[in-house]
């Protein structure tokens, strides 16, 4: 795989890029980029992940950005601190950031269902235009939005999830469309079932029922953060210069039906 | 040219396939419906439009056999001078796992299941005029996997990709084409099924409307798409199936 090889390293921000599938897309991006991490409120993990990528590459710049980013006021925030704190202007843009809140659209109070979708649509298309931006004069850029494979397969409380999981792929595709001349290409990654603190809760759900879901994934187990983190790095790469708009699955075939049914 | 209107169903005797020939027959069609072999099947289909002063035929014919195909294609048209509809609700297929199907296992299951129906539509083009219907009979296999699925699950692939193809190319000329997707309907093709029970209780479980799909709820489906009010309808595939496969 080739990679941007200019003498100073290109910047990659990953939002939520101190825990699970932004971490490993940081341990994937740290050889051939500078990182620039957010978290919203968890200092001491963000600290821990710091030194874990520090420890592999001592030569790669890590900066720190504590932003919570659930509305699209809180990107301008973080750009502001980017433009403070680093000397480059984004090439690479990892939207990761995003929390779950499950719950049956009939019942659940609209506010929190709402606070999903603007997290995780409204919030990262906010952050996507601050860079884009930048990409746009630099003629070269690349971002990666996380969607799910519940963006089109339905899953009983995930109504706000999916609704902006599917969001972000159309988003993606428009965008990629717009910029594509620039240089500049958008994909998105649709991941299945992968080991973070996000699904922890679901994982010991699932080991604890006769469910067994682990036997539906046809790769027989769940994905691992640096697994995505390699698809986001290849995404990232010149050799994945000619991808855009698209939405990559990446679920050890969950997706593909129900291979025990 | 004859008053009534025509439809030309395959597999018209059985399962799907006669739902979809006596709900055509009720509808007003004249129905000519298709058969291999079962002539039991054949009878009871006969007799059940009979009963009802419909007006239905099933002639036998091999859809995969060159000289029998053309032998029936002359009888049908000796007894039609229009064709408004066609239904293709036939369909075969081996249940093996990918790597145990023979070429041959997979050949004959895309002789019944696609390129039966493209001799048909051929032959019949020159009949159908500005306002006529095709319909075909695909499964979530098509897209999705399914156990011991893969000759006809990769047929249906197949089948829709040339419908597609087909309803792009004749919309212009006002016959449209599209697919209906059933979920999994208990008709004698379920019985071949290697693991049938567990795989009827276990999708009966997965599908939100809590039943199995009948072939009534596909036949009134086909009746929707070949009304004047489907025509903006262009080289679809819609879903019936309870909603089974919203999930992954």
């Amino acid at each position: 795989m080739t990679n941007p090889t200019t003498t100073t390293k290109k910047l990659a921000i990953i939002t939520g890029g101190t825990s699970g599938i932004g971490l490993g897309a940081a341990l994937k991006l740290a050889p051939n980029f500078n990182l620039v991490l957010t978290f919203a409120s968890d200092e001491a993990k963000a600290q821990k992940a710091l030194a874990s990528i520090k420890e592999l590459f001592p030569e790669t710049q890590v900066t720190l950005i504590q932003q919570k980013l659930s509305v699209a006021a809180d990107a301008d925030s973080l750009f502001a601190k980017v433009g403070d704190l680093c000397k480059q202007s984004p090439s690479v843009l990892v939207n990761s950031a995003g929390r779950l809140n499950d719950g049956l659209f009939l019942t659940q109070d609209f506010e929190k269902f709402a606070a999903v979708v603007q997290e995780h649509l409204i919030a990262n298309m906010a952050v996507t235009q601050h860079a884009v931006k930048a990409m746009y004069k630099a003629k070269w850029g690349r971002i990666i939005n996380l969607s799910s494979i519940s963006a089109n397969f339905a899953k009983r409380g995930q109504a706000n999830y999916a609704a902006a999981k599917a969001g972000i792929e159309g988003f993606t595709r428009t965008l990629a469309l717009e910029v594509a001349h620039r240089g500049i290409t958008i994909n998105a990654i649709a991941p299945g079932l992968i080991e973070t603190p996000m699904t922890q809760e679901l994982l010991q759900k699932i080991d604890s029922s006769d469910r067994n879901l682990k036997a539906r994934i046809p790769a027989g187990r769940p994905g691992k953060p640096e697994e995505v983190g390699a698809l986001v790095a290849f995404l990232c790469s010149d050799d994945a210069a000619y991808i855009t708009g698209t939405t990559i699955t990446i679920d050890g075939g969950r997706s593909l039906g129900d291979p025990e049914s | 040219m004859s008053e009534q209107k025509v439809a030309i169903v395959t597999g018209g005797t059985r399962g799907i396939g006669r739902a979809v020939s006596l709900g055509l027959a009720r509808s007003g069609y004249k129905v000519f419906s298709l058969y291999g072999r079962d002539r039991e099947s054949a009878e009871e289909t006969a007799n059940a439009a009979k009963a009802e002063g419909k007006a239905l035929e099933c002639v036998r014919g091999d859809l995969t056999h060159p000289e029998k195909f053309k032998a029936l294609v002359d009888e049908l048209k000796t007894k039609t001078d229009r064709v408004d509809v066609i239904v293709h609700c036939a369909a075969s297929g081996v249940h093996k796992k990918a790597l145990e199907l023979s070429p041959k296992h997979l050949a004959w299951t895309f002789d019944i299941n696609v390129f039966a129906i493209h001799q048909v539509i051929q032959q019949f083009m020159p009949m159908m005029k500005p306002g006529s219907k095709i319909v075909g009979v695909t499964s979530s296999g098509g897209t999705r996997v399914i156990p011991y699925y893969s000759a006809v699950g990769s047929s249906k692939g197949a089948l829709e990709s040339l419908f597609r193809h087909y309803a792009s190319e004749l919309a212009p000329q006002g016959i449209a084409v599209n697919l209906v997707c059933p979920g999994l309907v208990l008709t004698e093709a379920v019985e071949a099924f290697p693991d049938k029970e567990s795989r009827t209780q276990k999708t009966i479980d997965a599908t939100p409307s809590g039943r199995l799909t009948t072939p009534e709820d596909v036949s009134q489906v086909v009746q929707f798409l070949v009304s004047p009010a489907a025509s903006q309808i262009i080289g679809q595939t819609i879903v019936v199936d309870g909603g089974k496969t919203l999930s992954s």
